[in-house]
């Protein structure tokens, strides 16, 4: 506490410093705002934390995290429609919030294309289905396998039927011909616990967060959804391998409302890039799970085309696996 | 919390007509139930091997219906405490002290109204004087020296100190300091300037209180 | 028992460090600070000081984080026993009797025996984490979905316990609370319930704030109806620190507390929620004389509080040992342990044993903290009930509003701590107690997502719950609970049927 008030009173002193008229090349004038549509601890909100502290010390402002918690993040996507267009407000948008809802919520209250334009993409996060070592099922294939001589055996514990888990289970589902039937669990903790005893033999979990449970055996990583392998399980094959198409995945970008200065959009992911490139951002993110986002993706151009292509594919996806808004 | 035993059967003299606390009590509960039900009336409640959305809700709503029911049957078997009347002063003030609160401290739009934002300056003081008129008690000069000092406290606590995003200064405020200056500090000099106005109306206060007492002598 | 000591002192060696003990007694304070506020809680606060945590080295973030927690645990008594909010499910039992023995003029020994009852639980758990930790994990795997929904079934038989008066009211107050509980998103169809399509409702009713509202709020709204009651509180104060016979009448439910507390502690499906329960029932059933509780009884102070304590403490043991966070603020702790790179697990206690090993003594260096900083505290505290009521009562207010504010930045959240807060006054006038509906509503969402998936693993079979032993056995113990709670209700009536 008392670290953060001093680097507080670093930054008003910084500010008193630096005053003149106010243009875009001068941005920020003021403390800027990221809404983060998730409850303060999640691990957007912990990335968030660390990428905006980088933010802070390198633009010379205070960039303040305000979570807005609520409503699958429709609480925090409204809000950030909302706010002024004037480059103090941002928001840190889950594939959820930009990609999911849109087809799973009757009468969104924003629009994910046409209320904001994208600043940035700033990570990926990978799942995996495990199974819990009793099963005997070395690849997907042999799960598959499995499931089929007794249909509709095997439980698979995911975060909800229109989450990304869920969604990757039904997908798998639909495309392999497998029956396998879906526990919704809305605490990480109690899913992995239930894999781990072997209630659901089959688990479908952010990557970071089963680490430990793979390395002292107590669940076995059999395939990474979406489609490519993993740089911390090179060996662990991409679903897409044997099952084409099924490519979900968790991905965050920054966002601004619509109308936000494109002088100022080009700022703010320049300093984004600089901060993921810092060495102690890069050490920290994958033990929280997160691929750091490379190259085109985190410019202005380059993330609208990402989120172009996966609203479009996101889409598909859920229609075709009969998924009505609700 | 217990008022049947604070106050056995107190039954207030003077309440036009008698009802038990079973019966009300009961009967709100019944018509809460059926509010439920109501709003669970276009939901489905599947099977037991896939639970739909409705099922354990409208058995729920259900059991508190006949319970409710069974609470305000049993007034009619034996009389229990009457329900005496509700003051109206207390729950009223303080009531609107809360949604004064809650419409000053950031900005709000409803339908064609929209308040522009004005911070905890201006939502403590008016909740605090607001809500200290909810009893008889209530002296208008000591609450204001209570707001003036209690906010200021509040700002540096929570907005300083614990560093928790809560709108503190209106934009009109914010605007009167030069340029350049942060928010921290901005909001330090303003609860600075409010304790030292709280301390002023104390003292001078404290010394009229004692120039009366003189008089009086 | 060699390896033990030899593990404990590496330990202290560790915590006893200068960095260490001053990060222990930031984070006791800071907890205490924010658990007296009330609406701020343990978590969104560990969310804001992460940042500050990078610098810090990991043992020493996690020991200040951990004495955020517990101090918050402390502190939030306080807030139950001085003003009568809750801030946390666990702090709803300590209110009933706290809070009533503050309006008997006994505030100072309530605070006490809660912070002497805290310790000695405080010492007891840690004392168990580091002798049995590893063993005990194996138990908590045994419970699913099937034994969990059993187990919340015996907590709403621990509801009808903790009522003061009728066994009937206290059953709706229950029902009631369950169906609050339901209102929002269903996650297994995505379905909105009764939430009139409101998307602040989306995610159903935020315990803090039922729990401000039907406490604090009709509490300030109750005092105000009866001048002559709340003047009873500045009229005695008595002596600030519990008496020797108070102490006598403590031991018995502080060591039955800590037993309890410990064993639900271990659960990692947030079974800690229920050990205060368990414990008052507990103290209830074996007291000679029941009709003090819910009146100021000192036992319905202490052994809940240890039981919340010793549960708080215990807590630490799934996430320590399997990795598995037992709430929200212990997944926000595994949050700091993977910003340093330390994965949790069952190998942090071989691959990295001055970090298991000193948090566990500071575990213990933290509750004699909180000790320390709470017992001279007390009179301040009791000190701050002479305060005249006609400032008082804003004061709370403006803090609740704050403080629910500052959770989740939304002014609905303020308006329905007012809502409530005008129904719970309702519902005590008509003779309703609001603690059955508390438990009631923090059972509700755990019963319902446990009863699910419970039905979906058995296929749609309700057989799952007697068939399976622990279930069955959970089950057996709540009937037997629930006659015993009514037969003597039943007798009662008929007594006093015959006596009119």
């Amino acid at each position: 506490m008392l670290i953060l008030s001093r680097r507080m009173a670093l930054a008003g002193l910084g500010a008193l410093v630096a005053c003149g008229p106010a243009a875009a090349a001068d941005w920020p004038q003021k403390p800027v705002t990221v809404i983060v549509p998730q409850a303060a601890g999640n691990s957007p909100d912990v990335l968030c934390r660390i990428i905006t502290d980088k933010l802070s010390r390198a633009l010379g402002q205070q960039f303040v995290v305000d979570n807005r918690p609520g409503a699958a993040n429709v609480v925090g996507m409204q809000s950030a429609a909302r706010a002024a267009n004037d480059g103090y407000t941002f928001v840190f948008a889950t594939s959820a919030a930009l990609v999911t809802n849109p087809y799973t919520i009757k009468n969104l209250s924003y629009d994910p294309l046409k209320d904001f334009v994208p600043v940035a993409m700033v990570a990926k996060s990978h799942h995996l289905l495990l199974v819990n070592p009793n099963v005997k099922a070395n690849s997907l294939a042999e799960l598959i396998a499995l499931e089929k001589e007794k249909p509709g055996s095997l439980s698979v514990a995911v975060d909800g039927p229109r989450n990304i888990s869920g969604l990757i289970a039904q997908a798998i589902n639909k495309q392999a011909g497998t029956k396998m039937v879906l526990v919704p669990y809305n605490t990480i903790s109690n899913a992995v616990q239930d894999s781990i005893s072997g209630r659901t033999p089959v688990t479908i979990q952010s990557a970071s967060v089963v680490e430990p449970f793979i390395k002292d055996g107590s669940l076995r990583a059999i395939a990474v959804a979406g489609n490519e392998r993993i740089s911390t399980h090179p060996d662990v094959p991409a679903i897409a391998e044997m099952l084409k198409s099924v490519e979900l995945q968790g991905w965050f970008m920054v966002m601004a409302p619509v109308g936000t200065p494109a002088d100022i959009l080009d700022r703010m992911s320049k300093a984004i890039a600089a901060a993921i490139a810092e060495p102690d951002v890069k050490e920290r993110a994958p033990g929280l799970g997160f691929e750091l986002a490379k190259g085109e993706p985190i410019s202005p151009s380059g993330a609208k085309a990402f989120l172009d292509a996966q609203y479009a594919y996101t889409g598909t996806v859920i229609k075709s696996l009969g998924i009505e808004p609700n | 919390m217990r008022e049947h035993d604070t106050q056995p059967g107190g039954a207030a003299p003077d309440s036009p007509v008698r009802v038990s606390q079973n019966l009300a009590g009961g009967l709100i509960l019944v018509a809460l139930a059926a509010i439920a039900l109501w709003l669970l009336s276009d939901l489905n409640a599947g099977t037991l091997g896939a639970m739909g959305s409705a099922l354990m809700p409208r058995v729920l709503a259900v059991g508190l219906g006949l319970l409710g029911a069974l609470v305000a049957a049993s007034s009619f078997f034996h009389q229990g405490p009457v329900l005496e009347h509700l003051p109206l002063r207390g729950p009223s003030l303080v009531i609107l002290a809360i949604v004064i609160f809650a419409a000053t401290i950031r900005p709000l739009s409803l339908g064609s109204v929209s308040l522009p934002g004005f911070g905890l300056i201006v939502a403590a003081p008016l909740s605090i004087i607001i809500c200290g008129f909810a009893t008889r008690e209530a002296r208008l000069r000591e609450l204001v020296v209570l707001a003036l000092a209690l906010t200021p406290t509040c700002m540096v606590l929570f907005g300083d100190l614990l560093n928790l995003t809560i709108p503190m200064l209106p934009d009109a405020l914010m605007d009167l300091f030069p340029e350049g200056w942060s928010q921290k500090a901005m909001l330090r000099v303003s609860a600075a300037t409010m304790l030292a106005v709280a301390a002023l109306l104390f003292f001078s206060g404290a010394r009229s209180a004692t120039d009366d007492a003189k008089a009086k002598d | 028992m060699d390896t033990l000591i030899s593990n404990l002192s590496l330990g202290f060696s560790v915590a006893l460090g200068l960095q260490n003990l001053g990060l222990a007694f930031v984070g006791c304070m800071v907890g205490t600070l924010i658990g007296v506020l009330p609406g701020v809680g343990p978590v969104a606060t560990i969310a804001m000081l992460l940042p500050v945590t990078f610098s810090l080295d990991p043992v020493g973030a996690l020991i200040m984080l951990a004495g955020i927690y517990y101090g918050a645990q402390y502190g939030g008594s306080t807030t139950a026993i001085l003003v009568n909010i809750p801030g946390e499910a666990t702090s709803v039992v300590t209110a009933l009797d706290g809070h009533a023995m503050a309006r008997r003029g006994r505030a100072g020994a309530a605070l006490g025996i809660a912070a002497i009852g805290s310790f000695f639980a405080g010492t007891v758990a840690t004392m168990l984490i580091a002798a049995l930790g590893a063993p005990l994990t194996k138990a908590a795997l045994l419970f699913g979905p099937t034994e969990y929904f059993s187990l919340m079934v015996m907590g709403l038989i621990f509801a009808v316990v903790l009522a003061g008066g009728s066994i009937l009211k206290a059953l709706a107050m229950i029902m009631l609370g369950l169906l609050l509980s339901t209102v929002g998103t269903d996650l297994e169809t995505g379905d909105q319930r009764m939430t009139f399509g409101q998307p602040f409702l989306w995610d159903g009713i935020d315990f803090a704030v039922l729990a401000m509202g039907v406490f604090g709020i009709a509490e300030i709204l109750r005092n105000l109806g009866q001048p002559e009651d709340r003047d009873l509180v500045r009229g005695t104060i008595g002596r600030l620190l519990p008496s020797q016979a108070e102490m006598r009448q403590s031991l018995a439910p502080i060591l039955r507390g800590t037993l309890l507390g410990s064993a639900f502690g271990i659960l990692p499906g947030n079974g800690a929620v229920l050990a205060p329960f368990a414990s008052y029932a507990v103290e209830k059933k074996l007291a000679a004389d029941p009709s003090r509780f819910g009146k100021g009884a000192i036992e319905a102070v202490a052994g809940p509080e240890s039981a919340n304590n010793a549960g708080a403490q215990t807590s630490f043991i799934p996430l320590l040992t399997l990795g598995i966070p037992a709430n929200a603020v212990m997944a926000l702790m595994v949050g700091a342990m993977t910003i340093q790179g330390i994965i949790p697990g069952p190998q942090v206690m071989t691959g990295n044993p001055s970090l298991f090993w000193g948090m566990i003594a500071s575990m213990w260096i933290g509750n004699l903290m909180l000790l320390v900083i709470n017992l001279p505290l007390v009179g301040v505290w009791v000190k701050l009930l002479q305060v005249p009521y006609r400032l008082l009562f804003p004061v709370i207010l403006l803090f609740c509003c704050i403080g629910i504010y500052s959770i989740n930045g939304q002014v609905t959240d303020v308006l329905f701590i007012g809502l409530f807060g005008l129904a719970g006054f309702i519902l005590i006038r008509c003779g309703f107690e609001p603690a059955p509906m508390l438990l009631g509503f923090v059972l509700g969402k755990l019963m319902e997502e446990n009863l699910r998936r419970a039905l979906i693993l058995s296929r749609g079979s309700l057989t799952t719950f007697v068939t399976e032993p622990i279930s069955a056995g959970l089950l057996a113990v709540s009937s037997i609970l629930l006659v015993a709670a009514i037969v003597p209700n039943i007798r009662r009536g008929r007594e006093e049927a015959f006596a009119e």
